[in-house]
Parts: C-alpha cells; sequence; structure tokens
C-alpha cells in the first residue's frame, strides 16, 4: 500500500471532498434567479435617471428596449403594473439600434459583444440610458453594467458616457457602483 | 509473476476506490438538488414577489445563482487581425482538460503527438518531427515562456502554470512576428491567469486519475481594500504512469521481450503568484517537473527506469502601466526567466548526462495611442540578453566530456502597427517589426489585415502575415564532440509567409459561423540533415513546405445554454522540393463539443469527439485514422464552493498511435486507452 502514504494528502482530500459532497442538504441563504434580480434591478435603476429636457415626459410610456438574446425570463410580466416617474414600463425586443424611439432604457445584450460600436454610434437621437451585463462594457461606452462579485450582483457606472447624451445620474446612484471611465484602447 | 499479481490487485483496488468517490460525488448531489429544485419551483412565486419589494441597495445585497460564465469570461474578438479561438476557465471545467495539450487538442486545426516524454503541438498541416513546438510562441500573461536554448512552447505537464489557474487562453492562429518577434510563427498562445478576487479566498482542490496520477493544489487569492490584489497557488503532481508498455520493435528475449515496466513515471511540483497594486503588476512561476522515458529514445538501454528528463521553469515579471491621458499609455515591463534541463540517459557501458542552462533578462516598452482620430497606434522597444544559453553532455563513469558549450547572445527589437479605422465598418491594421539578433543579424517582418463588416451580423478579414523563428541555440551549437552531430553557427532564421481569408457569419438564431481559407509558405527551414561529406547530424536551411487548407466552424447556443460547436479542417501539406507529402500532417481534423446543464447551474455534462485522419511517419507507413470520445461530468454550486467532476477520456478505448519522433527507434508510439479523472476542488 505504498501509494497510500505517497498519496496521504491526495486521499485525504478526496474522502473529505467527498463527505463534504454527500452530506444533506442544510438551510442555505435563499438565491434568487441572476436575471430576475436584474430586472427588479434595471426598475429600481430608473427612479435614479433624470432624462433630458422632459424627454421622458413626452414619451407615452417609458421603454425598457431590449437588443439581442434577451436573458431575462418574465421580465414583461414582472413589470405588469410599475411605473417610475408617472410612466407605465413597456418591454419591447428591438433588432436594431435605430428601433430606439423614445426616452428610455436599453439592455444590450452579451450577445452582441462584437458589435457594441455599432449599436451604440447607432443609437438615434432619443436619450437612453444604456445598459449592459459584459465585462468591459462599461469603459466601452455603456452607461451602467452589471457584474456578479461574490453571487450578488454589482454595477459599474460610466457617468462620462450618460452625460454625453444628456442624462443626469443621481449621486444616490452614484454611490452605490463603481465609477468607470471609457478607456480609449 | 506475484507481483504482476499483487501490482494488479492495487489497480482494481484503486478502481473501485475511485469508483466509490465518484458515485459519491456525483450521485448524491443529484438526488437532493433534484428535490431543492422542486422546493424552488414551489417558491417560486414568492421569490418574484419578495424581490418586487426591494430597493436597489436590497437588490444588491441578495444572492444570485451565477449563470456560467457571468460577466466574467467573456472577451469579444473584436477586430483582431486574426483567426482567434478562445477557451475559458468554465470550459476547462465543463470538458476537464489537464494540460494545456487537453486544451490545444480540442481547438479547430489543432491536434498533438505523445512520444511519452513531451507533447509536441500541430497546426494548419504542420509538425516537425522532434520539433519542441519552437513554431508556437507561448505566453503568460503576455510573458514569453519558450525557453533561452531549445524555444520550448511546454504544453504538456511539464508547463509551470496549474491549468486550475487560467482564466482565459486565447488562441491566435498564423504569424504574429510582426508584433512579437520569433516564435509567434505557426500562432500564439497566450494564457490570461486568474486574478486574486477570482479565487477570493481559499482553494483546495485534489484530483485522481488512471495511472496512478494524483495532483493537489493549494490556492490562495484576495483583493484588499487598499487596491493589493494577490493570488499565490502551489500544486504538486505524481504519476505512476502505464505499469507495463509493450513495444513490438523491441521484441527480443535480450529486451525483455518489448515490455517495459514501471518506467513511465512523471512528477512536477509548481508554484505561481501574481501580486498587483495600482498600475504595478509582478508575477513568479517556478516548476520543475521529472518524467521517466519509456521509449528508449536516444537508443538509450530498453527498459531502463534510469532515462529520464527534468525540466525546471522560473520566471519573475515585473510590469508597469502608466496612463499618460486619456488617450495614452505606457506599459512596460522588466523580466527574468531561468531554465534548467537535465537528462538523464543510460547506455549498455555507460551513462550520459545531458544538461543545459539557460538564463535571459529582458525588458520592453510600449506606447499605445489613440491621439489621432479613427486610429489606435502602438509603438514599441524591446531588449533581450540571453545571460546564459550552455549546453554540454558528458559520460559519467569512466568520465568524458562531450560539449561543454557555453554561450551569451542578445537581441533587440522595435515595432509598431496602426489599427485605422477607414470607414466605419472598415478596418486597416498593419504592423511592422524589426528584430535585431547578435547571432545572425536583422530580420523586418509585417502584417496587414482588412476587417469589413458590411451588414452587422457578417466580418470579412483579409490577412498577410510574415514571421520568422530564430535558430536556436540547439540548433547551433549541439554536438556531442563529432561522433554522431556538428553544429551549423551559420543558420539563418526560418521564414513564413500566409495568407487567409477568413469569413464570421451570425446565423440567427443563436448560430454562428466561420470560415477559413489559408495558404501558408514556409521557407528555409531548420532541417536536421544527415552531411554526406562526413557523415554526420547537422542542421540546415533545407525545406520549403506549403500548406492549403480551409477550416469550417459552426457554434450554436441554445436558451436553455446547452453550448456545442464543431469545427472542421482539411489540409493539405506538401514538400516543394520533393514535391511530395510531409509527415505527421493528418488531412482532415474533426472537432465536436457539447457542454449540457442537465440541471440548471448544478451539473453540467461535456462531451468531445475528436477525428484525426491518417498520418505519415518517418517510414512512409501511416499511423492510423482515430475517434477520440471524451466525457466529464461536473458540479458545481451545490454545496455552496463545492466543484466536484468526473472525466472519462477515450471513453471507447480506441487503440490508437502519435506518430515518434526521429529519436525513436519506433516509428509510432501507441498512446493511451479508456482512463480517468475524478476531481474535486472546494473553496472557503
Amino acid at each position: 500500500m505504498n501509494f497510500c502514504y505517497r498519496h496521504a494528502v491526495g486521499l485525504v482530500l478526496m474522502l473529505l471532498a467527498s463527505i463534504l459532497v454527500a452530506l444533506p442538504v442544510q438551510a442555505v441563504e435563499r438565491e434568487f434567479d441572476e436575471y430576475e434580480v436584474k430586472a427588479f434591478a434595471i426598475y429600481n435603476l430608473a427612479k435614479f435617471i433624470e432624462w433630458p429636457e422632459n424627454s421622458l415626459a413626452a414619451a407615452p410610456n417609458l421603454t425598457i428596449y431590449i437588443i439581442g438574446d434577451d436573458p431575462f425570463k418574465n421580465f414583461r410580466e414582472a413589470m405588469k403594473d410599475k411605473s417610475v416617474q408617472g410612466k407605465a414600463i413597456v418591454i419591447k425586443k428591438i433588432n436594431s439600434p435605430a428601433d430606439v424611439k423614445d426616452a428610455g432604457i436599453l439592455f444590450i445584450s452579451r450577445s452582441e459583444i462584437d458589435h457594441l460600436p455599432n449599436i451604440l454610434s447607432g443609437i438615434s437621437r432619443a436619450p437612453v440610458l444604456t445598459v449592459g451585463d459584459t465585462q468591459s462594457f462599461a469603459s466601452r461606452g455603456v452607461m451602467v453594467n452589471f457584474y456578479v462579485e461574490n453571487d450578488k450582483i454589482k454595477f459599474e457606472i460610466n457617468v462620462e458616457a450618460a452625460n454625453l447624451k444628456g442624462l443626469k445620474i443621481s449621486s444616490n446612484l452614484l454611490k452605490m457602483g463603481k465609477i468607470i471611465a471609457t478607456s480609449k484602447e | 509473476m506475484t507481483d504482476t499479481l499483487s501490482s494488479g490487485a492495487v489497480v482494481r483496488f484503486r478502481l473501485y476506490l475511485i469508483g466509490i468517490i465518484i458515485f459519491g460525488s456525483i450521485l448524491l448531489p443529484i438526488c437532493p438538488s433534484v428535490l431543492s429544485l422542486a422546493y424552488a419551483a414551489d417558491n417560486d412565486d414568492n421569490a418574484t414577489k419578495d424581490l418586487e419589494n426591494l430597493s436597489l441597495e436590497e437588490l444588491m445585497d441578495v444572492k444570485v445563482v451565477t449563470v456560467s460564465g457571468a460577466s466574467k469570461f467573456d472577451q469579444p474578438v473584436k477586430d483582431a487581425p486574426a483567426s482567434v479561438s478562445i477557451v475559458t476557465a468554465e470550459d476547462i471545467k465543463h470538458y476537464g482538460y489537464r494540460t494545456l495539450s487537453d486544451i490545444l487538442r480540442s481547438v479547430r486545426g489543432f491536434y498533438t503527438t505523445y512520444d511519452r516524454n513531451y507533447e509536441y503541438l500541430g497546426m494548419r498541416g504542420f509538425s516537425r518531427a522532434g520539433d519542441y513546438n519552437t513554431r508556437y510562441l507561448l505566453l503568460v500573461d503576455g510573458h514569453r515562456i519558450n525557453d533561452p536554448i531549445y524555444n520550448t512552447a511546454f504544453v504538456g505537464t511539464e508547463f509551470p502554470v496549474d491549468v486550475d489557474l487560467i482564466d482565459r487562453m486565447e488562441i491566435i492562429r498564423g504569424p504574429s512576428s510582426s508584433i512579437y518577434g520569433t516564435n509567434a510563427f505557426m500562432g500564439v498562445i497566450n494564457i490570461v491567469t486568474k486574478k486574486g478576487s477570482d479565487i477570493n479566498g481559499m482553494e483546495v482542490s485534489g484530483e485522481a486519475g488512471g495511472f496512478g496520477t494524483y495532483k493537489e493544489r493549494l490556492s490562495y487569492g484576495r483583493k484588499f481594500d487598499n487596491g493589493l490584489e494577490a493570488i499565490v497557488s502551489g500544486s504538486n503532481f505524481n504519476s505512476a504512469g502505464r505499469s507495463t508498455l509493450y513495444y513490438g520493435e523491441f521484441d527480443s528475449p535480450t529486451t525483455n521481450n518489448g515490455i517495459v515496466q514501471n518506467a513511465d513515471e512523471g512528477r512536477y511540483q509548481s508554484v505561481f503568484s501574481t501580486i498587483s497594486i495600482n498600475d504595478l503588476k509582478l508575477q513568479g512561476a517556478y516548476s520543475s517537473r521529472a518524467k521517466t522515458i519509456p521509449t528508449a529514445a536516444w537508443d538509450t538501454v530498453f527498459n531502463d527506469p534510469r532515462d529520464r528528463t527534468i525540466d525546471t521553469i522560473g520566471y519573475l515579471n515585473l510590469e508597469y502601466q502608466y496612463n499618460i491621458n486619456n488617450l495614452s499609455k505606457i506599459t512596460s515591463s522588466i523580466y527574468y526567466d531561468n531554465y534548467h534541463y537535465n537528462g538523464s540517459y543510460s547506455y549498455p557501458d555507460n551513462f550520459n548526462k545531458d544538461i543545459s542552462q539557460g538564463q535571459r533578462l529582458g525588458g520592453d516598452v510600449r506606447l499605445t495611442t489613440t491621439m489621432l482620430d479613427k486610429q489606435t497606434i502602438i509603438m514599441g522597444g524591446e531588449f533581450v540578453d540571453n545571460l546564459q544559453q550552455n549546453q554540454s553532455t558528458y559520460y559519467v563513469q569512466p568520465y568524458s566530456v562531450q560539449l561543454d558549450d557555453r554561450r551569451t547572445s542578445n537581441n533587440w527589437a522595435v515595432y509598431a502597427q496602426d489599427e485605422l479605422k477607414i470607414l466605419n465598418n472598415l478596418i486597416l491594421n498593419a504592423g511592422l517589426r524589426y528584430d535585431y539578433y547578435s547571432t545572425f543579424g536583422g530580420t523586418l517582418n509585417p502584417r496587414m489585415a482588412m476587417i469589413y463588416n458590411p451588414i452587422d451580423s457578417t466580418t470579412i478579414k483579409l490577412l498577410y502575415g510574415r514571421a520568422f523563428r530564430a535558430p536556436t541555440t540547439y540548433e547551433l551549437y549541439y554536438n556531442d564532440g563529432g561522433v554522431t552531430q556538428k553544429t551549423n553557427p551559420d543558420l539563418r532564421p526560418e521564414l513564413i509567409e500566409t495568407y487567409e481569408l477568413i469569413l464570421g457569419q451570425s446565423l440567427g438564431l443563436g448560430y454562428l459561423l466561420e470560415a477559413s481559407l489559408f495558404y501558408n509558405d514556409i521557407k528555409n527551414l531548420i532541417t536536421l540533415e544527415t552531411d554526406p561529406t562526413d557523415g554526420l547530424l547537422v542542421f540546415r536551411n533545407q525545406g520549403n513546405l506549403t500548406t492549403k487548407g480551409i477550416e469550417l466552424q459552426i457554434d450554436k447556443q441554445w436558451d436553455n445554454k446547452v453550448k456545442g460547436s464543431v469545427g472542421y479542417t482539411f489540409q493539405q501539406t506538401k514538400d516543394e522540393q520533393t514535391n511530395q507529402d510531409v509527415t505527421n500532417s493528418p488531412q482532415h481534423l474533426l472537432k465536436a463539443k457539447l457542454m449540457v446543464p442537465l440541471i440548471s447551474n448544478k451539473l453540467f455534462a461535456g462531451i468531445e469527439e475528436q477525428f484525426t485522419s491518417r498520418r505519415m511517419m518517418s517510414n512512409g507507413e501511416f499511423a492510423g485514422s482515430f475517434y477520440i470520445t471524451n466525457l466529464t461530468l461536473s458540479s458545481s454550486n451545490y454545496i455552496k464552493g463545492m466543484e466536484a467532476s468526473m472525466s472519462v477520456y477515450n471513453l471507447f478505448n480506441k487503440k490508437y498511435t502519435d506518430p515518434a519522433p526521429p529519436q525513436n527507434l519506433q516509428s509510432a508510439i501507441e498512446q493511451d486507452g479508456i482512463n480517468f479523472r475524478l476531481k474535486v476542488t472546494y473553496r472557503f
């Protein structure tokens, strides 16, 4: 049993690990679906944003546009009777940034990672808060970008990008997120 | 006889033990988690209701089930002037990859050859027998790993960084000498390692695999509030290897009837650390691997477990990034590399030691700027001082020295690259690098790429590149005192020119297509030949190969997180001087993989199918074509911080061989049949 001695560390680890695996389920902290949380986070974000020159007031609703693969499950359902700044929330899936017609929020899916510059430059003059959840999006010009840290949802804010489009972000929101600048690389 | 019996019992005992653990780890989590899923379904409504009333601050404090690869590993292959494949930490986990060689074998267009000591890479129909992967540049976080004597790109167990520490691996096909200089000939493999925050605590990992293989790893990583981020990791690997191997070429009573016993052992210890604060980063790695050679390569005594090599690799790299302003930054690094090779070879009447020692000190500075409108310009310079490039070989008893060659050399380079956005959807990328070597002089290498996006879903790339590979110290100066091999200090660099047309097309419904048409022309190939005047082996710039080929890949991602891809390569390599086919160059390669989350975020199945068509061997015969199937089941997030996986390699126990390098009497080396690995990682 020479190999038992030679690999004592490995065997002990293995044993320990398999015991851990086989342990009965403990009452663990409640976990939620990532995109369910993100859906409500986007809704809550809207409360901290001031759209330029009453452009939101002029719009019939607050539209959340989704471009690319839709990772949300029941976004529409969840927003059914929600409103922000007096506007009902409407979810709209779009194929091209040109489909953005009114002030609102544009969620750029991870699937669009290679088209990001085209999307950002293709948005019409309608002021939209751009939101993403893909690494490097904030530094590439997306205004709010979610990321997951220690199983919790955090976000980065590119203030410069928001200011360029005339959107004002409340200081309370800035306190909660990480400020990121557009990188020119 | 009793020996074989008892070792058989031990093997069986291990099989049982490992089998039990596998079932414990894989099956047990399934049952309760099915239950807990049902529980979750019951409470789904409440869950949504709860979230509904939370403020943003509270939402940021709830725990989420992370979707595989959540925001962490995605990297746009944006506008790269090459065909690029990316393998992520998730892929490494889900497909059970153990070495770089495992990873590369799964990538479109690559194939490997194993001689039971080193792993050799092949790509685009090119894999020279006896080449230590010198036509690939291997980088860890941008730092050159290829050693200063043989320029080996280590892709087997001798690679100094544990694969568990890889965050992402970028495989860049085609020449990149215009940026990186020598070795960036067939391709560049850049490994991006994990940061402290990726580990965020302590991680213990243990694995057990076929042929008595065990690996343990302990890692610690953290990002502190003051900006300091650190990762420290150590690994220990032990493999008994195949207890018996049979080589028909040696089947005679004087050589144990072709049977090798207990001479396939492998071991390594490695440590790795990265510490960064603000814009300063220090990285160090050290590893030492010993491998017994069971094949009696280099005409050594058959079935002698003293034949072995020890490769010790270490480096330190200090990198500093300075942001001049929003538009420009300077990145600079200084580094030190140390490489030691210790080979032991037993001969009937003596024992031979083959020892090499290399040291390299270098530095580079690079400016990246977007000051000019629509342009990204990179300019840089590099200096390398090879402090020591020593090779020696001697017999032990009676002591006699065949070679004691002590060298130093240096080289420097300047380069520039401009990415110019001619139109919004048209990019011109042009680069040029001049290298000067104290050994052979200067070489100038350009690369040009046009990248065109006619519509959003389509990318067309047209690429031209030229690259060189400097002759290595080994090729220039190795000799054994005129017994079998002599030096050739007049070697010039090898050159390659490539042309490639790439089409990237998003087909909708999650389908992505990449097609590429390529033509490679290799000249002045450094080849080991026999000089007819004196019968001695010598390296010469002799050889002109061309390769024509086509590659196709389809990737598909389904809504339910199932991911798959199929890649196919057809290639034809010709020796232009003899107008003949070349050795170890398969015409067809097929790679298929599929990852299915059996239980969302908890249990994954990764299955791979790899096909390699027949490859010509040095004797003109063929190593047959083969299919290999690998299967990995992995579970994560079941118990917080715990990951377990079970892999079966060569599931259908396919018997196949790889062509052998020239130092072997065998023309083909048989590869492993079915084998497995169990791995458990716990993070706390």
